[in-house]
């Protein structure tokens, strides 16, 4: 094991963790270990303190006492905590002047870092792992990370057996994981070697092929590009003088642009082996590797969509649901521009008499229906108005919404959407929904779509609690409509002779927000407010029709 | 006169009488003419007759484009367009006007106009929005060979010129109100390099539409000024987009 092969592994524990790894060695006179015989996981108490249990055993050697299903109490009278804390903390002391000592280091030897990466690494300045519950259903898992490096994160039920979940090139100085219902799961997340780097990265192939690489070593460079597991190419050359290099498709041509083409190929893996040259100063560093992979994406052919309400979702008046099955025949017939709209059973609806039927989610059966379009890429596009959260849209009852934690198992990763608006609560407060919906987390140009070869999409949602239903006495906050209406009413807007729509998204948006007082809707609203907290991802530049 | 004449006189005073009482049956069924020339809600311009209009480049490219007929509020909306093109200089504008949409509610009146070349959006006698179709930044959405060309545009332009060009253009356009509520708000400027193949098949980079941005205090859009780069600088503008 070189010196940083593997080394700079992350702190992916909490405290209680390295607290439970090292009491097992101060253990004095604990019971007959029988590991198997006892509980590893469950709800384990202290008899001595009184604090939080932990969610698994932090002493595996000393009694353990059920005294329900899955809630035990540990013997710690034996346990010396004021040593073990002493020892934790200078655990902690040495693990810090370790890792500050790796990150100077530039020649090691295999035997003074003991042959690997440590499993466990507390404090220094690897990834931190910080956990949220979103919407009672999931916990978002996000770490701080160095833009270009790759992370794998691990997944262990026992703190012994690790296994991994996935490998993340990060994109930007934090990434973020899911784990959906997994009860005692433990996660770790381990930073690869750093002299290897990804810049620009997108975990997904379109239109172009392209890897791009840095590598701080100076020597030669060997690739291979492996497609669906087949070698495609290789090469050894030497790094250039500014440490990029990288595999791309010479025959892409941005002119022809967005109907270049798709791949073939729906996996690519690049195997990256950089070797120093020979060693000019101290000892030699050792090569350093790296695997990433990308998945193809593509486009429906074409493009159709659904514009849904989930129904009565507000315990509204009758009178406030007809306004707001009123409204949604405006956008049904705004998004009949952009794609054919179907029903929730996939059948053709008719733009001059659906009016009066728009689809709406009465139950599990129409979320159902709902989720086998979503999910099996039937629709390209999708307006959704109803409840919503950071990681769901609809409710947490089962089977009545439609969750992060799916969109992801899902063919969207291969197929991603083509527009999405999701009108509820909270559904861009991040924008990991709309990323698992379109394939897009951050606001792009139309120049960079030509030029990476990616396919138009463009998703919005809402940052914060929106006010959409009722304010008091039952009145609907009509300005959400406005909006609403106002940015569907000028992306629509088409040219009289040749029939293409004229604005694109950010255009129709900002009108939205400032109508000044030409809303379609209220001839006196100059500055509509509640567009204020919209939130939208993909390309911002670009036409609701291509 | 002899029977056989009056029976002819006869059949031919009928045939007078009734032709005649037809005649006015028929007028009488046709609404005044008040009531023909009533505007629809939405007008769709007509073909073929021509038109003569005032226009900043004298000589259109397409010659042989249909003219059309303009409503009065039309052609006056007109005017608001042929003044921003005066005030700026738009690449490649051919003012032909191949034909409008016409809209009045009660919010107001609102016309877009499709020449060869330009759509142009007027809502309230304002240019909300002006807009190459061959040669802007989206023209490859509607015009596969749009980007053949974009290897020419080697030119640049920095930020500083970029902003002043834009606030000299509403200044010419005499928008106090724009510039007013641009004055505190955030500018942004960008001008993204892209690759494109030359006729010869040689990959360039190029920086083909310098962009500026002008927001108001609440971070709302309100000017979107997209310019196309000549060999050397900029050559005119292709996009424009006033929030009013």
């Amino acid at each position: 094991m070189t010196t940083r092969q593997g080394a700079l592994v992350g702190a992916a524990f909490l405290l209680l963790t390295a607290f439970a790894a090292t009491a097992q060695s101060l253990v004095s006179g604990g019971g007959k270990a029988n590991h198997t015989a006892r509980p590893l996981t469950g709800s384990f108490h202290s008899l001595t303190l009184n604090q939080p249990p932990f969610p698994f055993n932090p002493f595996p050697d000393l009694p353990v006492t059920q005294i329900k299903p899955g809630v035990y109490v540990y013997d710690d009278r034996s346990v010396e905590y004021v040593a073990l804390r002493a020892e934790i903390a200078a655990k902690q002391a040495e693990d810090n002047a370790m890792m500050s000592a790796m990150k100077t280091m530039q020649v090691e030897d295999e035997e003074s870092m003991g042959g690997g990466g440590m499993a466990l690494m507390m404090g220094g300045s690897g990834p931190r792992l910080s956990i949220e519950l979103v919407d009672g259903l999931a916990k978002r898992v996000s770490f701080n990370t160095q833009t270009g490096l790759v992370y794998r994160v691990e997944q262990s039920t026992n703190l012994q057996n690790w296994t991994l979940l996935e490998t993340i090139v990060a994109e930007s100085t934090n990434e973020a994981f899911f784990s959906f219902e997994q009860p005692n799961r433990f996660y770790r997340v381990i930073q690869n070697d750093d002299r290897i780097q990804f810049p620009d990265w997108q975990g997904f192939i379109e239109q172009y092929l392209n890897f791009d690489v840095w590598s701080s070593i100076q020597g030669t460079y060997h690739l291979e590009l492996y497609g669906d597991g087949s070698l495609l190419y290789q090469t050894t050359q030497t790094v250039p003088v500014d440490g990029r290099f990288g595999v791309y498709d010479g025959q892409y041509d941005p002119n022809q642009w967005p109907n270049t083409g798709y791949y073939s190929v729906n996996n690519w893996e690049l195997r990256v082996t950089v070797t120093p040259a020979a060693a000019s100063q101290g000892s030699p560093q050792q090569p350093a590797q790296a695997t990433v992979t990308k998945k193809s994406r593509r486009r429906n052919a074409n493009r159709q969509g659904v514009t849904v309400q989930q129904y009565n979702a507000f315990a509204i008046s009758v009178a406030v649901q007809e306004e707001i099955d009123n409204w949604m025949v405006i956008y049904f017939l705004s998004c009949y521009q952009g794609a054919p709209q179907v029903a929730l059973d996939g059948s053709a609806l008719n733009e001059f008499t659906t009016a009066g039927g728009v689809p709406s989610l009465y139950g599990t059966n129409w979320w159902s229906q709902l989720k086998n379009l979503v999910l099996n890429r039937t629709i390209t596009d999708l307006h959704y108005f109803g409840h919503g959260g950071v990681s769901i849209i609809g409710s947490n009852r089962v089977n009545e919404g439609l969750t992060v934690g799916e969109l992801k198992s899902s063919l969207l990763t291969t197929n991603p959407m083509t527009y999405v608006a999701l009108d509820g609560c909270r559904t861009s407060e991040n924008t990991d929904m709309l990323r698992a919906y379109i394939g897009h987390s951050g606001n792009i140009p139309r120049s960079d779509f030509r030029e990476k070869g990616w396919d138009v999409r463009f998703g919005w949602g809402w940052k914060n609690a929106k006010p959409i239903g009722f304010v008091t006495q039952g009145t609907l906050l009509y300005k959400h409509f406005y909006f609403v209406g106002d940015y569907y009413y000028k992306l629509t807007e088409r040219d009289p002779f040749n029939g293409y729509m004229l604005n694109t998204y950010e255009e129709a948006i900002n009108f939205g927000q400032h109508p000044n007082p030409n809303s379609a809707w209220d001839p006196f609203l100059t500055r509509n407010t509640a567009g204020d907290s919209i939130n939208y991802v993909g390309c911002y530049d670009c036409f609701f029709d291509e | 006169m002899n029977s056989k004449n009056q029976l002819f006189l006869s059949t031919a005073s009928v045939a007078v009488i009734s032709a005649t009482l037809f005649l006015w049956l028929w007028l009488k069924k046709r609404p005044p003419a008040e009531e023909l020339n009533q505007p629809a809600m939405i007008q769709e311009s007509p073909r073929g007759r021509h038109l003569t209009l005032q226009v900043a480049n004298p000589e259109p490219e397409s010659a042989d484009a249909s003219p059309v007929v303009l409503t009065l509020a039309a052609q006056q909306a007109s005017e608001k367009v042929l003044e921003l093109t005066r005030a700026a200089k738009f690449y490649k504008y051919d003012p032909t006007i191949l034909a409008y949409q016409e809209q009045t509610n009660r919010n107001g009146h609102y016309v877009v106009f499709s020449t060869p070349s330009h759509a142009a959006q007027v809502l309230n006698g304002k240019v909300l929005k002006m807009m190459s179709f061959h040669d802007n930044s989206n023209a490859d959405a509607r015009d596969p060979d749009a980007a053949k060309s974009w290897y020419q545009c080697t030119g640049t332009w920095s930020e500083e010129e970029a902003v002043n060009e834009t606030l000299e253009l509403l200044k010419r356009l005499q928008d106090t109100n724009t510039l007013n509520a641009v004055a505190a708000g955030r500018r942004e400027f960008k001008a993204v390099p892209i690759s494109v193949t030359t006729p010869g098949g040689e990959k360039v980079r190029v920086s083909p539409f310098p962009t500026v941005r002008l927001y108001d205090a609440d971070n709302i859009l309100r000017v979107k000024a997209e310019y196309r780069a000549g060999a050397t600088g900029v050559v005119g503008l292709t996009d424009w987009f006033n929030n009013r």
